[in-house]
């Protein structure tokens, strides 16, 4: 075996020989070798840019608009006055985070003639209230329609607690008779959706935050049009921000194949701010027999077929009997919703081959379609209730209030608190506030690892009476801002594969030191921790 | 392309290294399908590999390509670490000499007088003095860093044996 010694890599620096006389020109990347690494679609970047600038825009010119009149007219700055007043008591008495809530408040004393204004176009209770308004509508529809399920016998009464508070808060059924499974990478989670995809006899309902052109979406397409051809009913929803990287071409090509797809919140310039809103939800299901959830996204990074920075962790969980109907609900009102339409939703549920497992397996979604933030308490309830052991990854970690102490309290009270965050960040600014956090946890207390080499995309929670495996983050856009999906499950499969995964993952890992958070940083980190509310 | 059945990746790498990584990529179960060189530069060519989509143990395989890949980025970091500082150091002291020479010649030639008499060849002898302790210190950072860099390359590259290694045991391709 050849030995590359460090002349040879050296050599290779500087380029000393020549197989082509007409190049001469040598590449300044000092890297050895890459792995393809492009981001296709800069004509996505580029949509997002000039939709970002034009709502600047809009909005300055109303600022500028609205602060000459004020200034040049003692009626405006009274009115500016009032509405700030009215804005600040509509702002104290809203259910958003303290936090959220003093920055608001401090950012309509700064710019105290129009600061209303900027919080009242970034407001979803203006702006998202026709959208909420329909949900509604389509919740109440599907309600109706609900068929009867087995009642679930739950021993375990912190299990029990937090299923009641899933069904009173979001109507989310708890199901029994469900099989589950954990995938540990985003590889075996797409070779596994495949494979059932390529056995679907009558529909398959698939909604991506993110859907990238590559090789993954071509195995996809390739089998998806075989299906169509069939006779399968397919349908796709993406997110119009996540999936920037999918260009018009490939949907046109989509729609072309049969399949049909939709867009959740287009990114068309608005002088609201409800753009902000996305649909960061992963759900796939076939025939109604079987259902995905997970952290990864329909592109090549997730199965590491694209280098973006270094190794991609990621997950997801499928399930097979009664809960499948839960995702298909989710998924049909999200159609409903999009489609402004109300269709038939009995052909597409009790598809399912019950299993004789007796534990309770329950899909939720949460975001803005509701007036409680179902994922942030519910995670607030299993994180309270856990004994001995909370494992936790989670590709950001900028927690509100509670959950911060929450999680202190529970690693101050001998409990075997451990989160694994990414040694690689895809954004690093909010990487230093994730580490600002990580660090203040690990002084309480809280075991913080970092994976080597990786970056850690999974969201998944586990503790010694169940586990949470889906699309929420552990920071403010999952908890209060995005919609998202997830199974909460006590079932031993799930719990001994999420298990197992986190064992060996610890082996991947190193612990956080207080060096990886430096002075500069940590100042960073202050500034951006100010906005993280907003963010 | 039998997407289906087979990954398929591309790699651009350094000429010189080309066939190390082949090698070493084949070790990851790889097969080379294409090598083309670069269009514009001449150090850089790209090589496409393949190998079956469904394979024993292939996530521990993946992190382990990430880490051999990263092993490589950071022994041509090394690499070019070697004459960094000398070539700074030579460079820099290499002006400050030829800034006294330079001064020293125009105060000599063109101002002429007592002062520029006695100080022309003094900043002259300052800038000779100065260029041969510049290259003589430049050379010894060079072989300081040649030393420190060299023990760094080769922890890199034991570094890789060890990953291809695993990744051959991984696959049962054991020698």
């Amino acid at each position: 075996m050849k030995k590359l010694t460090h002349f040879a890599v050296k050599q290779s620096g500087l380029g000393v020989q020549m197989n082509n006389k007409r190049k001469t020109a040598r590449s300044p990347d000092k890297s050895v070798l890459k792995v393809r690494t492009e981001k296709n679609g800069i004509f996505g970047t580029l949509k997002v840019a000039s939709v970002a600038i034009l709502v600047i825009l809009q909005l300055s010119l109303q600022i500028f608009l609205f602060s000459v009149f004020s200034f040049a007219s003692w009626i405006f700055m009274l009115i500016s006055f009032v509405l700030s007043v009215i804005s600040c008591i509509f702002l104290i008495s809203s259910n958003r985070s303290p936090a959220s809530k003093t920055v608001w408040i401090f950012i309509i004393l700064i710019f105290y003639n129009i600061g209303f204004l900027l919080y009242i176009v970034t407001n979803d209770k203006f702006f998202f209230r026709k959208p909420r308004k329909r949900f509604k509508e389509v919740f109440a529809r599907s309600e109706v329609q609900r068929l009867e399920y087995a009642k679930p016998q739950i021993s375990d009464d912190r299990a029990k607690e937090d299923c009641e508070y899933l069904k009173r808060m979001g109507g989310f059924m708890p199901f029994t008779a469900t099989d589950t499974h954990y995938f540990p990478s985003g590889g075996q989670f797409f070779d596994d959706i495949l494979e059932k995809i390529s056995q679907a006899e009558k529909f398959v309902f698939i909604e991506f935050f993110i859907i990238s052109e590559g090789i993954l979406f071509e195995r996809f397409i390739s089998i998806l049009t075989e299906k169509v051809n069939s006779g399968v009913d397919v349908r796709i929803i993406y997110d119009d921000l996540g999936s920037r990287s999918f260009p018009r071409r490939q949907r046109k090509r989509i729609k072309k194949c049969g399949i049909k797809l939709m867009t959740f919140n287009k990114l068309v310039p608005a002088v609201n701010l409800v753009l902000n809103i996305r649909d960061h939800r992963k759900i796939i299901v076939v025939d109604g027999k079987v259902a995905y959830t997970g952290g990864a996204n329909l592109a090549d990074e997730y199965t590491n077929e694209r280098r973006h920075f270094g190794y991609w962790k990621d997950g997801g969980v499928r399930v097979s009997g009664e809960a499948v109907d839960g995702f298909t609900l989710m998924f049909l009102r999200q159609w409903d919703f999009l489609t402004r339409s109300f269709g038939e939703y009995a052909p597409y549920l009790k598809n399912y081959e019950k299993s004789g497992n007796d534990s309770v397996s329950v899909p939720f979604s949460c975001g803005l379609d509701r007036d409680v933030f179902i994922g942030k308490e519910l995670y607030l309830n299993v994180i309270s209730k856990a004994q001995g052991k909370l494992y936790l990854m989670t590709p950001y970690l900028v927690p509100d209030e509670a959950l911060f102490n929450m999680l202190a309290n529970k690693a101050q009270s001998g409990c075997d608190v451990r989160i694994i965050i990414p040694e690689i960040p895809d954004k690093p600014y909010v990487y230093v506030v994730s580490l600002d956090y990580a660090s203040r946890l690990a002084e309480r207390g809280v075991k913080i690892l970092l994976m080597r080499d990786s970056f850690v995309h999974s969201k998944v929670l586990l503790t010694d009476y169940c586990a949470i495996v889906g699309s929420i983050n552990i920071d403010l856009r999952s908890f209060y801002q995005q919609f998202e999906s997830a199974l909460y499950t006590n079932d031993g499969a799930t719990m001994q594969g999420l298990g197992e995964d986190f064992e060996k993952t610890f082996e991947e890992c190193v612990p956080m030191t207080k060096k990886k958070n430096n002075a500069l940083n940590r100042f960073f980190a202050l500034i951006l921790k100010v906005v993280s509310p907003l963010m | 392309m039998d997407i289906l059945n087979y990954d398929y990746i591309t790699v651009t790498g350094k000429i010189q290294a080309a066939d190390h990584i082949i090698e070493r990529y084949g070790d990851f179960g790889w097969q080379l399908t294409e090598r083309k060189d670069d269009k514009l530069y001449c150090d850089v060519t790209h090589m496409s590999f393949t190998r079956p989509h469904k394979m024993e143990n292939k996530d521990e395989l993946q992190l382990l390509q990430v880490r051999l890949e990263i092993a490589y980025n950071t022994a041509g970091k090394y690499a070019h670490k070697i004459s960094q500082r000398a070539t700074l150091l030579g460079n820099a002291v290499g002006l400050l000499a030829a800034g006294f020479t330079v001064s020293g010649v125009v105060l000599l030639l063109l101002v002429g007088g007592l002062v520029s008499l006695i100080c022309g060849p003094v900043l002259m002898a300052t800038g000779v003095v100065c260029g041969v302790v510049g290259a003589l210190i430049s050379y010894k950072l060079y072989k300081k860093d040649k030393k420190k860099y060299a023990a760094l390359i080769k922890a890199e590259n034991e570094k890789i044996d060890a990953l291809c290694s695993k990744a051959k045991r991984l696959r049962g391709a054991d020698e």
